[in-house]
């Protein structure tokens, strides 16, 4: 009897933890395959590599949480990546260059967020309304930069961004981890996280209750965009150039990382661990489909898979 | 005065498309010009007839992105097999093989009830992959004398063949909709699912055949695409979804599902290509024309939905 109670419990922590047990799989997956997994250098290089992503996802869980979907913060990434290196070389001055790619992801975002608030949208809407605007932030990212691919980041403390570390750890995880922290206390400890996460579990009842729906997918969306932003400044800095495609699929990836790590999709439940998670799992998937040499195009098919399995076991617990 | 009331209300697109045409033709002259009645007919085709399957989905109130790459995947595989198998065993092929990935798209929507947005979206990436794996990621060009033979046909010395074909499966699917049980009970679905629950509908059968129609008329499509193409690559029509959706929006398809035709659909497809068509001929840049046409596309969606929602609180 006291056998099945607990075989019972541990049943109903691995259905509440699907993404956790995921993780550990996937870890494990990596030690398997390769002997250097565990290795610090190797531990930093993934941990760099996946700051991007995570920072927009972010930005995209916060969207998530509301109870909308954002899929232009990939355009806003690549306009603010053109926007942040163009204005450096112009202008000179790198922190004027990231205000103004800042000032261009809050203002995408903000754009989104007026929108969903005309509209009334939920997740519907939001996913319509921001096909739209990804093709117009896409299009204001090659007018910008005619179509050419711009290089050059000269200062040496932008360069430090993506590129430095301090005492092995590098400086583009740390702000992640800042962010992650910073906003996981927002969402679960301060009224307007409360505020924000019952906006996106049911609309009308937060309308009712006094909370100003519409100002808080406002918030939510600028959010979204200058974590685009933020992440097209870590982006430029690590690889010193921007394109106007360079944001291309970060949405997905964003998507992706944030829905893995068990952010529900219909808002209201989820938070920055999950973030975490997510982001964590999905840089091991690319990580070991790179290290057994599985090509990028099939890549996409791979994760297409995860993301629909991800969704599945979504709707599977809402059951 | 009731013939005028009746012609802006009911008929507002045609009419518009018809003026703008005529101001086209007088405003610049080469606009009617043979040459340019032939690029106009030739590049509506492939997203015209995506367009018209895309019109049955919004009919069921659901959405589907991934056509643009069930696009590129079918006619990636037509082009693939065809110097092996001859032109219509391809071409059965290809257009099963859109029905396949339709109903796989369908089959997560339908059964287990998943936002079709995100289902898409996934679907998207799958059938993109699977088209840039099977071609090693490179274009498939192939000049076949069957598709260029389809390709010099034209009635009319400049319209082509293909055209006509578009015309054809635009009347016969608003004969479906119309004037048979299935496109009846479709828009009963579309626009109240829990009525048609209540009726005794299943309308699980009619999520899944929307989407199996939108798989046939991508796969068509692409098909159309390679008669002027004759090449396919992975990445085609990876902007069909932002092309079309507007253009199923102009004609008068409401996304909430219920309300609309192909016919509708039709003039949408003109009128939007016109506007196109005409921001070229006054040389606008290429990125500003996609400016002007994500512009288009958020005031249409902003539009629609702000009408949907207007009486709703939040």
């Amino acid at each position: 009897m006291k056998q099945k109670t607990t075989l019972k419990r541990i049943g109903e922590w691995s259905r509440d933890n699907t993404n956790l047990i995921l993780l550990i799989v996937m870890v494990l997956v990596g030690a398997l395959m390769s002997s250097n997994f565990f290795i610090w250098s190797n531990l930093m290089n993934l941990l760099r590599r996946i700051t991007v992503n995570g920072v927009m996802a972010i930005g995209f869980t916060m969207t998530l949480l509301v109870g909308g979907f954002d899929l232009s913060i990939g355009s806003t990434l690549s306009l603010c990546a053109v926007l942040c290196v163009g204005f450096e070389n112009n202008h000179g001055s790198a922190a004027f260059a990231m205000l103004v790619a800042l000032a261009a992801g809050c203002g995408m975002g903000l754009l989104n967020g007026f929108l969903m608030k005309l509209t009334r949208g939920g997740s519907g809407e939001a996913f319509l309304i921001t096909l739209a605007t990804s093709m117009v932030a896409g299009s204001l990212a090659t007018t910008y930069c005619k179509g050419f691919d711009l290089y050059g980041v000269h200062a040496a403390w932008y360069q430090a961004i993506g590129q430095k570390s301090i005492s092995g750890f590098p400086i583009c995880a740390i702000i992640w981890i800042v962010l992650l922290v910073a906003f996981q206390i927002i969402i679960k400890k301060t009224t307007f996280g409360r505020k924000l996460l019952l906006c996106g579990a049911n609309k009308e009842s937060a309308y009712l209750s006094g909370v100003d729906v519409g100002a808080m997918k406002i918030i939510a969306f600028t959010i979204a965009g200058a974590m685009a932003a933020l992440a097209a400044i870590i982006m430029t800095s690590r690889t010193t150039g921007a394109s106007p495609n360079s944001g291309s699929g970060g949405d997905f990836d964003a998507a992706i990382a944030s829905i893995i790590g068990g952010n529900s999709l219909v808002g209201g439940h989820g938070g920055m661990v999950q973030v975490l998670i997510g982001t964590v799992i999905y840089g091991l998937i690319t990580n070991i489909l790179n290290l057994v040499g599985v090509e990028s195009v099939v890549q996409y098919i791979v994760k297409g898979c995860v993301l629909l399995l991800a969704i599945c076991l979504d709707n599977l617990k809402k059951r | 005065m009731t013939i005028v009331k009746k012609l802006t209300k009911d008929y507002r697109i045609p009419l518009l498309t018809v003026l703008l045409f005529v101001f086209m033709c007088f405003a610049r002259p080469f606009f009617p010009t043979k040459a340019n009645i032939y690029a106009l007919t030739d590049s509506i085709t492939a997203y015209g007839i995506a367009a018209l399957g895309f019109t049955f989905v919004m009919l069921a109130g659901q959405l589907d992105i991934s056509f643009g790459s069930v696009m590129a995947l079918t006619s990636c595989c037509f082009m693939m097999i065809l110097t092996k198998v001859g032109f219509l065993p391809a071409l059965l092929i290809a257009l099963l093989m859109g029905c396949v990935c339709g109903a796989v798209t369908g089959f997560f929507v339908a059964s287990f009830r998943l936002s079709p947005f995100i289902v898409s979206m996934t679907m998207q990436l799958i059938y993109k992959g699977i088209a840039l794996t099977i071609t090693k990621s490179t274009p498939v060009s192939l000049a076949y004398p069957a598709l260029t033979a389809i390709n010099n046909c034209r009635l009319f010395g400049t319209v082509p063949v293909v055209f006509f074909l578009f015309l054809l499966v635009a009347l016969a699917a608003e004969f479906v909709l119309r004037r048979t049980q299935y496109g009846r009970n479709l828009m009963i679905v579309g626009g109240n699912i829990s009525a048609a629950d209540n009726l005794g509908l299943r309308t699980r059968y009619y999520l899944w055949s929307v989407f199996i129609i939108q798989g046939f008329c991508a796969a068509l499509g692409g098909i159309a695409m390679m008669t002027r193409m004759f090449s396919a690559s992975g990445n085609l029509a990876i902007d069909g979804p932002l092309n079309i959706i507007p253009m199923v929006i102009v004609g008068g398809t409401a996304m909430a599902g219920g309300r609309g035709g192909t016919i509708k659909t039709l003039w949408g497809v003109l009128l939007m290509n016109i506007i196109y068509n005409a921001m070229s001929m006054y040389s606008i840049q290429a990125s500003i024309q996609q400016l002007v046409k994500g512009l288009i596309l958020l005031i249409i969606i902003v539009s629609d939905k702000y009408m949907e929602n207007k009486n709703a609180k939040v």
